[in-house]
């Protein structure tokens, strides 16, 4: 983590892109396969319409897919795709290259696929940075697997229960205790991409592989590695949610004794951003004993004392607001090449989110800058910084008089004497020290 | 070159200007302050073929960092400039100027400024700093004319002069526009040469006040006041040796040691260093042994013989214990400081380029070829020897110092191509004392044959006699004038010396000019050409690029770029550079060497720990400049091996162990992120008809690699002609 913050120097300013895409926005396209894919996930729909979203719903057939206007404009800013099948083969403008734009100017993207998905659908997998099992493929698990629904879908203990749920209380909140019956694709994440994580997977028991066959070869994911969904919360406050299946969040499942329509209304909601969204505003840094302006300095002396504010705010979208976060673990860095100090933020107002620390500046000189960087799960990450130069004393600030040097004092003043004493001897003395030259 | 000639024609001239109303001795100032003003004129003017031909721009690279300190001095003021922390240069770790710099040149600058504007000319400050060096060189040679007076005649004062307003060593430093430290270090270095001369010849306390002065001045504007520093010891030294000592030497010297050194400790950048740096100890030694030497000479005055001999023993015994103890202890304690490598590569020419890479780098610290002696002197090489020669026939204590100083600087210049600056006012006073000694004694000679056949008659010859060895002291001519008899073939002789003279003054004149136009007038931010046509075509990247750099990134954006571009990039851009030409720090330097001979990734890395947002190169394949970043690129390799070992050079080398861009070029060079950011997209463009793509027209060969995709960084700025190449550091992938 601390790796990810000296290597990341983003400046605040650096996240107000040009043409970034706004997460508050209400506009989402949805695109599905067919129409049929659509009915049979309005429960789902409906409550996001309920909340104000405004959908667009397009099937792949349709003649302009493209997330941009002909002048290079956004026109939403949320994805949600349920397309595994026609994606990237029929979609025409929505490419996998169009979706990665869409997530770099910082749009949300929802990414459900199924079994029986085109390549392009596990291509874009990949770029996120998982893999989905072949098309063919579903999650197994003998042991834990939901007996009322697995005959719905065949009787291959493919409805298992998920066991694993991601613990960040931002993504999905348990407060039900209802199991989770998934059935879909099993997907494995890369182990060298720090920003994707499993959001539901498999207990040890699961493992993904062709249902009705012998196993005859290493599944590519078993046990715990078994994800099922998973989520990718990017540097630049986009999010993406993949899984793989449809079936999750259909009508099927959304019924009162599973947790499914619960999981999928929090999932979606996070993925959409109207939780953990945060920011920083008012960076405010003064010496102790400066009144305290909305101006900051910009340049301090070695040893200085100073105080640092800075206010974090949450984003709620159910209440369609900024509001104070709450938190007890940000951590203010105060770095040049390396951290010369790191202190716990303390939240001091709790109406606004203020936080406070104070510290004496270090005895080195140089160009310092205050860096937070705030990587928790389920939070969009607070990475900025704000440069200031730490000048060492002036010429007038240094003490006039100090005690160890009462002897050079002394010495001079002796000096002074000597010389007076020795001119006034040289100048009316008897000749003592007079040499005739030869 | 006539100026020469009426220069060393004032005292021919005598017989004929009694019927003026003025005096001899009038005339003779007359002549001399027109000779004088006409050289101050002439140097002055000689230099400014930098601004007609290009403009009124400050050269090269430290002027630029000069020029910006001087702006902040003027806007701001004095105190801000002494307590001056600039944050825009070596980021992260900042800089002290106010006690990291020599301000002479500032403060100079800033109060001929306010002198100015308060004689209400609306100046500004850019035209008084490219117009320093010229200044400066008006004044050198006044002062010259008087170190030279004062160690020889006026004659030789004057050819001095002449010599030093163009000689071309000198005027390397000092065309307009280059507004370095040099050039108004030269004037602080002869007016203390001659203060030095002057108050040992006098023995007086108010020369050696002004030489301390002057000395001030010096130690304020370039570190080559160590030059002084050592100098006038061991000229103490050898005075004491050949028994010249006098009072006058002992106050002299006691003086300028005591109140000098207290004078330049008040220089921030010297400080305590002008007594604990072992460059300055030996004047310190020198100061003891002088005294030592004094009071023995005292005791010696007051005791018996016999005593005397037992007294100085053990005094001796005593003091040299005491001083080696001293010396002992106080390396020991550190309180000395370590020699620096610039000092020892003075003594040791090869020892920088074993040791220290990073002073090696630097072209002008390179020991010097001997076609630059002729080039930069001129027939000045050829006197000198001649004005040794003369300055030993008539020796005093001024010659002495001229003695050692000339030869201790044809050393120096030795050693780094640089302080052929030092050595070319010694060779003009030692070229102006070999010709005023040869041809005044002749033409005085001739004037007077010429008169003889005039005038006949014992009278007027006895007349002659007498003005001629009064004027000239000098016993060849009233020789000369005994055997007056032979005249005619000495007459054709002396014409002989003339006419060669002046041909080889007119040739030195020649050249001077010719070198000012051609070589030493380069700005090097603008460059220029000539095409098959003769017509001169100018190349204006640097600015375009620099310019594109402060209108088109962010206020605080952070340039990386090898350091020999900081002062540009900070002085025309506006932003804050990584490293520059103020090599304070190694290490840093080392980080940045490392970026660039670094693959793209890790280089990357190394660009987002340290902030940075562009890197600029300079490339001069597509144009044929030849000293760009890819010819310079053994630097940052060798300066990163010398803090990180595990760069290896001979990766970046051919086979056999060439430095080449072309087929098999080394492994690591062909991955470093500077080849890749010089040649990116290079090869896919035909520059010239006769030359296949992707040739390099520096190192004359198609590049090993064309094709190659940059990931982490992109292009932001290309300049007309190729020669400035910025790119973009790209940020983090978003998704991971």
């Amino acid at each position: 983590m601390m790796a990810r913050c000296f290597i990341l120097t983003l400046l605040l300013l650096c996240f107000i892109a040009v043409d970034s895409i706004s997460f508050m926005d209400p506009k989402v396209l949805v695109v599905v396969d067919d129409k049929h894919l659509y009915q049979s996930h309005s429960v789902l729909f409906t409550t996001l319409e309920e909340k104000g979203y405004q959908l667009t719903v397009k099937t792949a057939q349709d003649s302009n897919l493209s997330l941009t206007s002909e002048d290079g404009e956004h026109l939403f800013s949320h994805l949600f795709l349920l397309c595994p099948k026609t994606f990237g083969i029929m979609t025409r403008g929505l490419e996998r290259t169009d979706v990665l734009d869409f997530v770099e100017a910082g749009g949300n993207v929802i990414f459900f696929a199924n079994t029986g998905y085109e390549e392009p659908t596990s291509k874009l997998f990949e770029s996120f940075g998982c893999e989905l099992d072949e098309p063919q493929s579903l999650v197994l698990d003998h042991l834990h697997y939901s007996s009322d629904c697995d005959s719905y879908f065949g009787g291959k203990h493919s409805a298992v229960l998920a066991t694993g749920i991601t613990p960040s209380s931002v993504v999905y909140v348990d407060s039900e205790n209802k199991p989770i019956i998934y059935q879909g694709i099993g997907m494995g994440i890369f182990r060298n991409r720090e920003l994707i994580f499993p959001i539901l997977w498999g207990s040890s028991s699961a493992y993904s592989y062709f249902p009705n066959t012998r196993v005859t070869e290493l599944p590519i994911v078993s046990g715990e590695e078994t994800v099922m969904m998973a989520a990718l919360q990017s540097r630049n406050g986009a999010r993406v949610l993949l899984s793989g299946s449809t079936d999750i969040c259909s009508n099927s499942l959304q019924t009162t004794f599973l947790g499914n329509k619960h999981f999928c209304s929090q999932i979606v909601s996070w993925t959409l951003g109207e939780r953990g969204m945060l920011r920083t505003q008012n960076w405010r840094h003064h010496k102790v004993g400066d009144s305290i302006t909305n101006h900051s300095n910009d340049m301090y002396r070695v040893k200085d004392e100073i105080e640092f504010l800075v206010d974090i705010e949450e984003w709620n979208g159910t209440e369609h607001g900024w509001k104070p976060f709450l938190g007890n673990d940000v951590q203010l860095e105060f770095i040049m090449l390396d951290p010369y100090i790191r202190k716990t933020l303390v939240c001091v107002d709790e109406t606004k989110g203020s936080y406070y620390t104070r510290f004496r500046i270090p005895d080195r000189i140089g160009v310092y800058k205050f860096s937070i960087g705030y990587y928790r799960r389920g939070y969009s990450p607070i990475q900025a910084s704000q440069v200031v130069s730490v000048r060492p004393f002036r010429h007038d600030e240094y003490e006039r008089f100090i005690l160890q040097a009462y002897p050079y004092y002394a010495a001079a003043l002796s000096m002074l004497l000597g010389v007076f004493s020795f001119g006034f001897v040289f100048l009316h003395g008897k000749g003592m020290f007079c040499i005739q030259n030869p | 070159m006539k100026k020469n000639a009426v220069g060393m024609q004032t005292q021919p001239f005598v017989n004929y200007t009694k019927t003026i109303w003025l005096s001899t001795k009038q005339q003779q100032l007359l002549f001399r302050f027109a000779v004088l003003l006409i050289a101050c004129c002439v140097s002055f003017c000689i230099r400014l073929f930098a601004v007609i031909r290009y403009e009124s721009i400050i050269h090269e690279f430290d002027p630029w960092f000069n020029f910006r300190a001087t702006k902040v001095l003027v806007e701001q003021g004095t105190f801000e400039f002494w307590n001056w922390f600039d944050s825009a240069s070596w980021y992260p770790l900042g800089r002290i100027v106010g006690g990291t710099v020599y301000p002479g040149i500032m403060y100079t600058a800033a109060t001929i400024y306010h002198i100015l504007r308060a004689l209400t000319f609306p100046v500004d400050i850019k035209d008084v700093c490219v117009m320093m060096a010229p200044l400066f060189s008006c004044f050198t040679n006044i002062v010259t004319y008087f170190f030279t007076k004062q160690v020889s005649d006026p004659t030789a004062g004057l050819f001095a002069a002449c010599f030093i307003a163009m000689v071309p060593g000198y005027l390397s430093r000092s065309v307009a526009g280059s507004y370095d430290n040099e050039c108004v270090a030269i004037t602080a270095m002869i007016l203390c040469f001659f203060l030095i001369v002057k108050s040992v010849h006098t023995g007086s306390l108010f020369w050696s006040g002004l030489t301390c002065l002057a000395y001030l001045y010096m130690v304020a504007s370039w570190g080559g006041y160590v030059f002084i520093t050592n100098i006038y010891p061991i000229y103490v030294l050898v005075l004491i040796l050949c028994g010249r000592y006098s009072h006058r030497l002992y106050v002299a010297y006691s003086t300028f040691y005591v109140i000098g050194t207290l004078l330049s400790m008040q220089i921030r950048f010297v400080g305590f260093q002008a007594v604990q740096s072992s460059e300055h100890m030996g004047a310190l030694i020198v100061f003891v042994l002088l005294q030592c030497y004094c009071f023995v000479n005292w005791i010696r005055y007051l005791v018996p013989r016999d005593v005397f001999v037992t007294i100085s023993r053990i005094f001796l015994l005593v003091v040299g214990t005491m001083f080696i103890l001293a010396a002992f202890l106080a390396t020991a304690t550190g309180y000395l400081g370590p020699w620096t490598g610039r000092f020892y590569s003075l003594l040791d020419p090869t020892y920088a380029s074993k040791h220290i890479p990073i002073i090696a780098s630097v072209a002008e610290h390179q020991p010097t070829a001997w076609g630059s002696y002729f080039f930069d002197l001129h027939i000045l090489s050829m006197l000198v020897p001649a004005g040794i020669y003369f300055c030993f026939r008539n020796i005093n204590d001024g010659v002495i110092f001229l003695i050692l100083y000339g030869s201790f600087a044809a050393y120096f210049a030795g050693v780094m191509v640089r302080l052929m600056l030092v050595l070319a006012p010694a060779a003009c006073v030692l070229s102006g004392i070999a010709f005023s000694k040869l041809l005044v004694p002749n033409v005085t000679q001739l004037r007077k044959w010429e008169q003889n056949t005039e005038q006949t008659g014992h009278d007027a010859r006895t007349t002659y006699k007498r003005v001629e060895s009064k004027l000239s002291g000098s016993k060849k001519s009233a020789k000369s004038l005994e055997t007056s008899h032979d005249s005619g073939w000495m007459k054709v002789l002396i014409y002989i010396l003339l006419g060669g003279s002046m041909l080889v003054l007119f040739a030195y004149a020649r050249h001077c000019v010719w070198v000012a136009s051609e070589a030493y007038s380069q700005p090097s931010v603008v460059l220029s050409a000539r095409t098959s046509l003769g017509e001169r075509v100018f190349f204006d990247d640097f600015r375009e690029a620099y310019y594109w750099l402060r209108y088109n990134t962010k206020q605080d954006a952070k340039i990386l770029s090898w350091w020999d571009y900081g002062y540009q990039i900070s002085g025309f851009a506006n932003r804050t550079v990584i490293v520059d030409n103020n090599t304070w720090n190694n290490s840093h330097i080392a980080t940045v060497g490392r970026v660039l001979n670094s693959p793209e990734r890790k280089a990357f890395q190394i660009c987002k720990k340290l902030d940075v947002d562009y890197v600029l190169v300079i490339f001069g394949g597509a144009l044929g400049y030849s000293s760009d970043d890819i010819n310079k690129f053994l630097w940052p390799i060798r300066i990163s091996h010398s803090v990180d070992p595990t760069v290896d050079e001979s990766a970046y080398l051919t086979a056999d162990g060439n430095y080449r861009v072309g087929e098999g070029a080394g492994p690591a060079l062909v991955e470093s992120l500077m080849y890749k950011l010089c040649y990116y997209r290079f090869g896919e463009v035909q520059f010239d008809r006769g030359n296949p793509a992707g040739y390099d027209k520096v190192r004359g060969e198609v590049i090993a690699k064309k094709k190659f995709k940059l990931r982490y960084f992109e292009e932001a700025f290309t300049s007309r002609n190729w020669l400035v190449r910025i790119y973009h550091v790209k940020d983090l992938p978003n998704i991971g």
